[in-house]
């Protein structure tokens, strides 16, 4: 049988390989991490928003008006244009509002996407869509091999248990030899603007039917509801079920740091629900656990709007139209931006006005 | 093909287990589904 080890030298070199994989990200830090500026291209275009996110985060310029930070549910889910204008129209100058995503669901990833902004830029109001039940598991998210990096921010893993910073080291020496390459051939593979919006849109995915079934254009003017409607009066709201699946203890954790990012920067700071498809009927909007308490900030609005009120006015056979699986496509995308924007607009009217953009 | 050791280093033996453990550890920390997911969009 051909040995696994064959000589004291073989040995070594096995040793020497596998010590230095183990302790990459270690190494890395000791000699000095590429630029952070370069982490979210990285990951690859298929997979979404990535390139767009180092547009935002690192390269644009100036604060904006609202800030929207969450997964593919939201890049989906809202129409970031209607709402600038709509926003624009109500301030009187040109508002910006941008989002950050990627797709897959975790907070430490909206954590991450939250932190690295805010560090470079200004937020009249952040807005965050909280974690459905697609989020399985209470591990690291998909892509944090990609974006946490060993001794970055040592402070923010500091309150885990060893067995989820085990984890985290985890993904970090399976992210560490793309990391490396960074040293010699940085990311920014996409240059193209037009690209990079075509893919942090997802647009790809606007006219398509749901689970592969044709589109079917459907109408994109929602009823009016009253703005305050929208919004959860407490724990107890008749609208709102707030006592779905909990997260598990690591996802809880970065749910309180994302509150002590918005009590650093005094940030206004709001969530949205989007429904998926599965919602279809429900007379409650479902919500895994009662996100204010959990993040620390009692104050901060959840808006949200049961798929049943949403779409009481549409064939039950037709609601299927509005999404291409438990994303919305563009008839749900608009229909639904429509319907909350009014609550988005006030909201930001009475919790931005006092602190408008830098 | 090398011929078989005649003697190896039992410490370095160990080292090497060690390490090899300690690899399976960390990859048993990533989740599953991570490595699924990952695995299937080629994310690597």
């Amino acid at each position: 049988m051909f040995p696994a080890v064959w000589s004291n030298k073989h040995a070594v070199a096995l040793i020497v390989v596998i010590a230095t994989l183990l302790s990459l990200p270690v190494l890395m830090h000791v000699v000095g991490l590429p630029p952070r500026g370069s982490v979210y291209s990285g990951i690859r275009v298929e997979t979404g928003t990535g390139p767009q996110d180092e547009f935002t985060i690192f390269e644009e310029k100036g604060p904006v008006d609202i800030l929207f930070v969450g997964s593919s549910l939201l890049v989906r889910g809202v129409d970031r244009d209607y709402i600038q204008q709509q926003l624009s129209a109500q301030l009187g100058r040109p508002a910006r509002v941008r989002y950050l995503a990627l797709k897959w669901q975790g907070l430490d990833m909206q954590y991450m996407l939250m932190r690295d902004f805010l560090e470079h830029h200004a937020a009249g109001m952040v807005i965050m869509n909280m974690p459905t039940d697609a989020l399985i598991g209470d591990s690291p998210h998909i892509q944090a091999y990609r974006w946490m990096r060993w001794g970055e921010f040592p402070q923010s893993t500091a309150g885990l248990a060893m067995r989820e910073r085990l984890a985290i080291y985890g993904a970090e020496v399976l992210g560490a030899p793309r990391q490396i390459v960074n040293y010699i051939r940085p990311n920014r593979l996409v240059t193209d603007p037009a690209m990079v919006a075509k893919l942090g849109s997802q647009s790809d995915y606007g006219a398509v039917g749901y689970f592969g079934g044709p589109f079917v254009p459907e109408p994109r003017t929602p009823p009016a509801f009253a703005p305050a409607s929208m919004i959860a009066q407490g724990a107890g709201d008749a609208n709102f079920d707030f006592h779905g699946k909990p997260l598990g203890p690591y996802h809880q954790y970065w749910a309180r740091k994302i509150g002590d990012l918005v009590k650093q920067y005094h940030v206004p700071f709001a969530m949205l629900h989007i429904p998926e498809d599965t919602e279809k009927g429900s007379i409650t909007v479902p919500e895994r656990m009662y996100w204010p308490e959990v993040m620390g900030v009692p104050d901060a609005p959840v808006i949200g709007l049961p798929s049943a009120t949403l779409f009481h006015s549409t064939p039950s056979a037709e609601v299927d139209n509005y999404y291409y699986d438990q994303h919305f496509n563009d008839n749900g995308r608009e229909f639904f931006t429509r319907a909350v924007t009014p609550t988005i607009l006030q909201l930001f009217s009475q919790e931005a006005h006092a602190q408008p953009a830098r | 093909m090398p011929s078989p050791p005649a003697k190896l280093n039992p410490a370095l033996i160990s080292a090497l287990v060690v390490l090899c453990v300690a690899a399976i550890a960390l990859t048993l920390c990533i989740t599953p589904d991570s490595l699924s997911v990952n695995l299937v969009y080629q994310a690597f």
